[in-house]
């Protein structure tokens, strides 16, 4: 069942425009000029019940114009959207009761006060009944291990603490779609772990559908079943996060000891790093294989020692965002 | 029920997030101190030839200054906070909440001013009871004021809510909140009550709401259930109309919001 789907949407912000100078200010002055800015362009997406969906983009992308306009605060210049059965812009509120968001730069807890004074006041703001909302908060608060912070004030908890909360209290009135922008943000790695598990817990045990923004990488690939990319308010790419791997971990990076100095000279086959009889490749799979590289390498000397690693995801999705991203025929696809 | 309780709750949880910081309020009792003993004295020498003026009497004319700065001083800043997240966007992080923005900062607003409303009638009053030994305190007009003051108030969170609105438009408001506020000091009833005024500006005065935010509650204080009836009835329907306006403005002006980045 699809819980959100966008068909043909556009969002226009009209910016004003001047040239720099005192005398292009006076001009401005009585005769401004403005220019649309295309913040998102033609947007198609669709997402289903109990998916983990990753958006992804750089800074300005459309990312969080998008995530407004799903939410309802937002209006589109033109196309359709549809959460859960409604339009958000006209049903906000309504919307509002079925979905939750975090902002991870953003708190919704009172600063001064505990979290059990913002679960107690979300109570009343999603008008939850207070033997639902007494189980409900036992629930979470074993869940994210956050009964020992209840009653300290927010601004003494840390920001793994504090994300921990902001996501329990996002949860409190059991939305059906949950809207995550850059949870992880400025969290360690043993804390975003820990958040990512969470994630991923709720999302099988409520059938939580996850519509996740971020910079991290590490988030999409521990995370996500899919990956939208999204650059210039256009969408460069829509693909699961496992075929996006595999057709973009095309290259092997290799570190060799050998026994005596050797450079193989393969297609295919390019040489990183050089040093007697250190050497590092970068091998492209589909134009030489592990077998025939491995095969030249042992025909002129022996291997001591060896490590294989596969390209950062993070580097993959930055050739995505760069234009360097190609396809399974090895064309351009940006 | 359940949709005026949030705001209830809104209001509660606010109120004690203020009582963790009432110590701030010290600097506040200090000015209010200050500024009641150089008015007292400043009074003394206006009223040292005339001992009635426009139906004053000195020491009703203390206890107005008194009660009209007491409102004064209890409002709660809020439209810059406001005027801040239109221009940063970061107003769609609490829209998305199924709860009305204009009640969700009236309620903080409300419960802030009340908090300070009451600590400075309770200041305002011991300072001029010790000054003023022997003097009846007016106690109806305590409860009735008291009540004037919170719909005062809530005219004045109408009109700045109308100025942190006007950011959608103007980078820059701050014009039009020192223009507001000089208002309220002259032509509002803060210095002088408006019989006072010359007939032009008490025709002025009385014809605009201001007065229903300083004046009003002032002067339902000094005189008790006199004329309560008429002031008070004025003053909700002041606030009612104002209230559907910004409602209205509100719900226009949605459609600005340009919120860019992400």
């Amino acid at each position: 069942m699809k819980v959100l789907k966008a068909k043909n949407v556009n969002k226009y912000f009209k910016t004003k425009v001047k040239k720099s100078g005192l005398k292009e200010s006076f001009k401005s002055l009585f005769n401004p000029q403005y220019i649309d800015v295309k913040a998102v362009n033609d947007i198609n997406l669709e997402v289903e019940k109990g998916e983990i969906m990753a958006f992804m983009g750089p800074n300005g992308a459309g990312k969080s114009t998008t995530i407004k306009m799903m939410t309802g605060i937002l209006f589109p210049t033109s196309g359709e959207i549809e959460v859960l059965g409604l339009i958000p812009w006209k049903k906000r509120k309504e919307l509002s009761y079925k979905i939750g968001s975090v902002f991870g730069q953003k708190s919704q807890m009172w600063f001064h006060l505990p979290p059990e004074d913002t679960f107690d006041l979300m109570a009343d703001i999603y008008e939850i009944d207070r033997y639902d909302y007494k189980k409900r908060v036992k629930e979470l608060v074993d869940r994210f291990d956050i009964g020992n912070l209840l009653t300290i004030p927010v601004r003494k908890l840390s920001l793994g603490q504090r994300i921990r909360c902001e996501i329990a209290v996002s949860l409190l009135h059991k939305p059906e779609i949950i809207f995550l922008d850059e949870p992880t943000i400025g969290l360690d790695v043993v804390v975003k772990n820990q958040i990512r598990e969470l994630i991923k817990d709720l999302n099988k045990k409520e059938q939580l559908t996850v519509f996740l923004t971020s910079h991290d990488v590490g988030d999409v690939e521990k995370l996500c079943n899919r990956v939208i990319i999204i650059d210039h308010g256009k969408i460069l790419l829509e693909s699961t996060v496992s075929k996006l791997k595999r057709e973009y971990l095309k290259n092997k990076i290799l570190s060799l000891k050998l026994e005596e100095e050797y450079i193989p000279k393969l297609k295919g086959v390019e040489i990183l790093k050089h040093k007697g009889t250190g050497i590092k490749l970068d091998l492209n799979t589909e134009e030489c294989s592990m077998k025939d590289l491995l095969d030249n390498i042992v025909k002129n000397t022996a291997i001591v020692d060896m490590h294989v690693s596969e390209t950062p995801m993070e580097e993959i999705i930055q050739n995505i965002y760069t234009g360097s991203g190609k396809n399974e025929k090895g064309e351009k696809i940006l | 029920m359940k949709k005026v309780k949030k705001y209830f709750k809104i209001f509660k949880i606010n109120f004690s997030n203020e009582l963790m910081y009432v110590i701030n309020y010290v600097s506040t009792f200090l000015f209010f101190g200050v500024v009641l003993i150089v008015f007292s004295q400043l009074w003394r020498a206006i009223y040292s030839e005339n001992p009635v003026i426009e139906g004053f009497t000195y020491e009703k004319m203390i206890w107005y200054f008194m009660y009209a700065e007491t409102v004064m001083l209890s409002r709660f800043p809020f439209v810059r906070e406001i005027a801040d997240e239109i221009k940063s966007g970061d107003i769609a992080y609490r829209l998305n909440k199924p709860y009305s923005y204009i009640l969700y900062y009236y309620s903080k607003f409300i419960s802030s001013s009340i908090l300070k409303l009451f600590l400075n009638t309770l200041v305002g009053i011991t300072i001029l009871t010790i000054a003023f030994k022997g003097y009846p305190m007016p106690l109806i007009g305590l409860i009735l004021g008291f009540t004037s003051a919170i719909i005062g108030l809530s005219i004045h969170f109408v009109f700045h809510f109308f100025i942190a609105l006007s950011a959608m438009w103007f980078e820059d408001n701050t014009a039009f909140l020192f223009v507001y506020s000089k208002i309220l000091l002259t032509i509002g009833g803060l210095f002088i009550p408006i019989e006072m005024f010359p007939e032009t500006v008490k025709i002025i005065a009385n014809a605009l709401p201001f007065k229903h935010i300083i004046y009003t509650p002032a002067t339902i204080y000094i005189n008790g259930a006199e004329n309560f009836l008429k002031l008070f009835s004025a003053q909700i329907f002041t606030l009612l109309i104002l209230s559907v306006v910004v409602a209205f403005a509100f719900e226009k002006s949605k459609k600005r919001f340009n919120v860019n980045g992400g």
